[in-house]
């Protein structure tokens, strides 16, 4: 059969067959492998990407049920080279070790704080109680989505272009650190 | 392994048609339980049969004197519900543990009593509050209690051209839930119970449901413990009597998340927690 996506975006259509999982629609046939594959049971969360608005484990989403929906992966977040601001957040706080739970982790973010823009620390670490890391020990993680937060709602002082450079070399910094 | 066919409908009617036809037909709405039991092998399907789309199997509503709940109406969903929180706060914190977020954006109420797994969360509080659930085929439909419903592991009176509709119950104003977990989120519940009060003017219970989740092959009503608190309070003495009779209830198993020593004395701890709760609220 074939279905039909929105894929960050994107107007796709693939042949897939009705056992398949979102999660391997998004790697085989789109070959599309930000998205992680992990327990493949529904309980680690690095599969996670935002279908329809909500984050949802993708390896136990049966593909042909997304049938015109749209779903949004982690290569959806950048803005061409320049990141997402939760993603340099993750890079600026540390919350990222080995890097495979961080696509999940950004997914269930992303989608929370479109719900959820001003949550307490509580609330975060509820919201993303669904993602495994056996690295960083999610404090990281948790002051990465604060910190995101702190920095969207930083009065803009600078003008724009030097924003941009500081940023940049923040970058830098961090990758090469 | 792709040896079924898929069909999405997008009413009652159409899926009942589905059902009829003398195949394997699998229902599937959120897919938590079901894919899983797909790539694990324990469910061989020929058709899957998709609800998901099915707009009158969703939302939550007050209807004849009752809370009806759309069998695909997910966890989240219940969560979100004021009408739940008010009239059945026993499921409401129930929807606020269960696995974790994300997955209940996709896990449904139809799914998680219909799975019927011993440990479900969403069910104690759909037997203490009553819950009477509608099954629909092809030219009939039949209501019968939640209890009557799940009768074992992963075990159901549904039949294979039956489809549940919804889930009603009554409104109730003092319910609880507690859930004993090994973790906060995706945790199997080691064991949980929720309780059901009706109290008159004076604060006296009227009517009193207590079930356990994952105690034994299902989900179980504590029907001799439950009546020692009618025409009472929770207090100490009706918790020493309530002590005396639960054995007669509950007969835990041994398990890889708790034992049967650890989960029978627990149990009566965390129900008196969860009377006291109700009570209260």
């Amino acid at each position: 059969m074939i279905l039909h996506l929105t894929v960050n975006g994107k107007n796709v259509e693939t042949q897939i067959s009705p056992e398949q999982t979102l999660l391997s629609v998004i790697r085989g046939n789109l070959k599309m492998t930000g998205t992680k594959i992990g327990c493949m049971v529904g309980e680690c969360g690095a599969c996670t990407v935002i279908l329809n608005g909500k984050a949802v484990k993708s390896c136990v989403v049966n593909a042909a049920q997304c049938e015109g929906m749209e779903v949004r992966t982690v290569e959806g977040l950048a803005n061409g080279e320049e990141l997402h601001p939760l993603q340099q957040a993750f890079i600026d706080h540390n919350a990222v070790q080995c890097g495979y739970c961080t696509s999940g982790f950004l997914m269930t973010a992303v989608a929370f704080l479109e719900q959820n823009p001003n949550p307490s620390r509580d609330e975060i670490k509820k919201a993303i109680s669904g993602n495994l890391c056996r690295c960083t020990g999610y404090i990281q993680i948790e002051e990465a989505i604060e910190g995101y937060i702190a920095e969207r709602d930083k009065p803009k002082e600078v003008p724009d272009n030097e924003t941009k450079e500081n940023a940049a070399e923040e970058t830098v910094e961090a990758a090469a650190s | 392994m792709s040896d079924f066919d898929f069909i999405s409908v997008n009413t009652i009617d159409e899926a009942l048609d589905v059902l009829a036809r003398p195949q394997k037909v699998t229902v599937l709405s959120g897919g938590t339980d079901v894919m899983l039991r797909i790539h694990d092998g324990r469910l061989e399907p020929s058709l899957l049969l998709d609800v998901s789309r099915i707009e009158e199997l969703k939302g939550i509503k007050e209807k004849d004197g009752f809370i009806e709940i759309g069998a695909a109406t997910t966890i989240n969903e219940i969560g979100a519900s004021e009408l739940i929180k008010d009239n059945a706060y026993a499921l409401y914190e129930a929807a606020d543990v269960f696995a974790d977020p994300n997955t209940r954006n996709r896990a449904t109420i139809g799914g998680n009593i219909t799975n019927a797994s011993p440990g479900a969360d969403g069910a104690p509080a759909l037997f203490a509050l009553d819950g009477e659930v509608l099954i629909k085929k092809k030219g009939g439909e039949r209501r019968i209690p939640v209890t009557d419903y799940i009768i074992g592991s992963y075990k159901t009176v549904l039949e294979p051209d039956e489809l549940v509709a919804s889930i009603r119950f009554k409104p109730c104003k003092n319910s609880a839930f507690i859930k004993i977990g090994l973790r906060k989120a995706m945790a199997i519940s080691v064991e949980t119970v929720a309780v059901a009060l009706f109290l008159d003017e004076n604060k006296i219970i009227t009517d009193c449901r207590v079930a356990f989740g994952a105690l034994g092959p299902s989900t179980l009503r504590a029907r001799n413990t439950e009546k020692v608190f009618v025409g009472y309070t929770p207090n100490e003495e009706t918790f020493a009597k309530a002590q005396e009779v639960i054995a007669m209830d509950i007969k835990p198993r041994d398990g890889l998340r708790g034992s049967r020593e650890y989960r029978f004395s627990t149990a009566h701890v965390i129900m008196e927690r969860a009377l006291i709760k109700a009570y209260e609220k």
